[in-house]
């Protein structure tokens, strides 16, 4: 195609009478950002190339079917996560994730600077139960979610320096 | 609100949307840039545009980047559910290669511009104002009588008469010192079947496919951003700094070099993108003397024959190799990303890129899959080939060899925190280095060559895990794990992939504040001339 004078007519008829799942997926995802919430992806730091280093010119995009933000699957997550009692004395932390899409979370978490004690997964959600190592600042959780065949990584960064055994106080999700 | 909004990515100064502004505004037209970064600022950046002041006639909305095509055309919907009854254009690479397929499923848009769009957007903006047909406008997309028009495309802007683009607000900085991102030129002289820059441009300059702005006109838009607004440190953004002869590069270099110092521009540091067949000792060396090269970002993609071959790149092996060394021998800082997974990728193909990866892991790197952009030779090739799932809006595809495509998908689930996610390590080592690197250029008085080491140091041991965990899960694959036994052994390397990013996280932590600390000390002011104010360019001329 190169520059000309006339204007060129294409196949492509408006679609009215019916949505297409290209318009479909753009108006789920415009309801995902619509209510997103503070704790929404930010919290559980989904969003991806974007948070980049300024100076980290041409930053790889991830692939296309691993995207969680694509179909913003980061906001369609909510989490709570809390301290708790521990055998002799020790805390713990529970942290339950859950999301409003169907998915399927993988039992499988990983974690650094942590002990993992139990998993217990439910339809759209996973409960996690993990025990900080002795001196640890901070744990990383690591969670595989599946969603319509696309896999994607949940990665949550705890500040556990400061235990507050009390369900009511959330504990504190640092961006990754 | 002024009477056209463009509303696109503004992480660091988006010089499309800033080239569009000033085309406008010299136009006569009010314009605002609306930034949308990402799903979280969606409510802001609608409240922003239906919001106080009244609506702007033209909404301009960048659909550069195809993976944020779907969030910007959700803000098209949602403007037009607002009740917002102006014109909503859009543009950008993607924008131009989808045009009739998002005519068609988006009717809230009005129109599209295609390529670069100076000259339409002015046009349109002007002619929705005025009430005329938009039909005699070239370079757009429009619905008409039921289906899609692609009015005649027009020639690329004359790069010597745009205006420079619009500067505003306060410039990002590393160790103090401001930068400024800017172009010297428009395209690539380079092919490659995976790259829509290359596709978009061969659209409207067949067998070219790049152009030069004069030597002049870009030293005085970068004299003005010294003098003006303080910049010392330049990006250029081009998508390719360099022109397919090193002696004509060679001739630009200096050109430019004496430019600047005519122009009164001290000392400066620059970051360019090449490819590795422009990297000769003379070039790099008269980038490093005359213009203060502080980094290459290099277009390896991959070292494998067979990808080589698949991306197009028109590059052999020994080159990539070739570049490498000289740049190392140099002590230029350069840094690479690989595409080690694409369409065709063997277990060789696969060996081949990892044993590059350890080879220069000195240098800053990442790596991922090779995707397939709209309008590429790639993305038609394997259409072609009834090789792609999903559809325009996002292509995917399975690697053809079943065991490398059990490889990529265990890969992207561990590496995905590390090279993809928000902060990804992969990336800030690079920014790590920038600092040392900055350090080393501007205060040679507090830099400490051990810190060169040190950054050196990270990125090795980051590559080196890498590789590492790469042949794990090669090894893995080898037997076809159920999906258990699959999460079992994602969970397992993940640990181990955290924690080495855990222990080289904090360790560019400490270097940065190091750094930061050192250049904080006794600061020289490297400015001739400290204005009260940031300038525009108009106010410095």
């Amino acid at each position: 195609m190169t520059t000309n004078d006339k204007s060129e007519s294409i196949d492509a008829s408006v679609q009215k009478e019916a949505e297409s799942p290209q318009r479909r997926r753009v108006l789920d995802l415009l309801q995902r950002m619509a209510r997103t919430t503070a704790l929404g992806g930010a919290a559980i730091g989904l969003a991806a190339t974007e948070g980049c280093p300024p100076f980290a010119v041409d930053p790889l995009p991830p692939p296309f079917c691993a995207d969680p933000t694509r179909v913003g699957l980061q906001l369609s997550m909510s989490l709570s996560g809390s301290w708790v009692s521990g055998d002799s004395g020790s805390v713990r932390v529970r942290l339950y994730v859950s999301s409003h899409d169907t998915v399927t979370f993988s039992p499988a978490v990983a974690l650094s600077g942590a002990t993992l004690v139990q998993t217990a997964t439910t339809t759209n959600a996973i409960e996690v139960l993990l025990s900080p190592d002795a001196g640890a600042a901070a744990v990383t959780v690591h969670i595989s979610v599946d969603c319509s065949g696309q896999v994607a990584a949940i990665v949550l960064n705890l500040d556990v320096r400061n235990p507050v055994l009390n369900a009511n106080v959330p504990i504190t999700v640092v961006a990754p | 609100m002024a009477t056209v909004a463009l509303v696109g990515p503004e992480i660091e100064e988006n010089l499309s949307l800033r080239y569009l502004a000033a085309a406008l505004s010299r136009a006569g037209e009010q314009v605002e840039i609306v930034p949308f970064n990402g799903p979280e600022a969606f409510r802001s950046t609608l409240q922003r545009l239906v919001g106080v002041g009244g609506p702007p006639a033209v909404v301009a909305i960048s659909l550069a980047f195809q993976w944020r095509a779907s969030e910007c055309l959700a803000v098209a919907v949602a403007l037009r559910s607002a009740g917002y009854r102006g014109h909503i254009t859009a543009g950008g690479h993607f924008g131009t290669f989808a045009a009739a397929e998002l005519l068609r499923d988006f009717p809230e848009l009005d129109s599209i511009c295609r390529h670069e769009a100076e000259e339409t957007l002015v046009e349109l903006a002007h002619a929705v104002r005025d009430g005329r047909p938009l039909a005699g406008i070239h370079g757009l997309a429009l619905r008409e009588s039921g289906g899609v028009v692609l009015t005649p495309l027009r020639a690329p802007p004359d790069l010597a008469c745009l205006p420079w683009p619009t500067r505003f607000g306060e410039p990002v900085q590393c160790l103090g010192h401001r930068i400024a991102a800017l172009v010297g030129s428009r395209g690539c002289y380079a092919r490659c079947a995976f790259c829509c820059i290359a596709a978009w441009h061969e659209q409207t300059l067949p067998g070219k496919r790049f152009r030069l702005r004069p030597v002049d006109d870009v030293a005085d838009e970068m004299a003005f951003l010294v003098h003006g607004r303080c910049i010392d440190t330049f990006i250029f953004h081009d998508d390719n700094f360099f022109l397919p002869s090193p002696t004509r590069s060679l001739e630009r270099i200096e050109a430019l070099a004496d430019a600047l110092d005519a122009r009164g521009v001290g000392r400066i540091a620059t970051v360019v993108k090449a490819r590795p067949p422009d990297v000769t000792r003379e070039v790099f060396g008269a980038m490093q003397r005359r213009l203060g090269l502080a980094r290459v970002y290099l277009g390896i993609e991959t070292d494998a024959k067979q990808g080589l071959q698949t991306l197009g790149r028109q590059v052999a092996q020994e080159q990539n190799h070739a570049a490498m060394g000289i740049l190392a021998e140099l002590g230029v800082y350069a840094c690479f990303n690989l595409l080690i997974f694409d369409p065709d990728t063997t277990l060789d193909s696969l060996t081949a890129n990892l044993a590059f990866m350890r080879e220069h892991g000195d240098s800053p790197c990442n790596f991922g899959r090779v995707e397939l952009y709209a309008g590429t030779p790639l993305l038609e090739r394997m259409q072609r080939e009834g090789r792609c799932t999903g559809d325009y809006l996002g292509w995917d595809y399975s690697i053809a060899e079943p065991r490398v495509q059990r490889i990529f998908e265990l890969a992207t689930r561990c590496f995905f925190p590390r090279n993809f996610a928000a902060g990804a390590l992969a990336n800030r080592l690079m920014s790590t280095r920038f600092d040392v690197e900055m350090c080393r250029h501007f205060r040679p008085d507090v830099f400490q060559s051990a810190w060169l080491e040190r950054a050196k140091a990270l990125s090795r041991a980051l590559s080196s895990d890498s590789v590492r965990g790469l042949e794990r899960i090669i090894d893995f694959s080898g037997a076809d794990a159920v999906r258990s036994a699959q999460d079992d052994f994602v969970a397992r390397l993940s640990v181990k992939l955290r924690a080495t990013e855990a222990a080289v996280g904090a360790g560019a932590a400490e270097l940065e504040h190091e750094v930061q600390r050192a250049a904080d000390s006794e600061r020289e002011d490297t400015h001739p001339f400290v204005p009260a104010t940031l300038m525009t360019a108009e106010e410095f001329r």
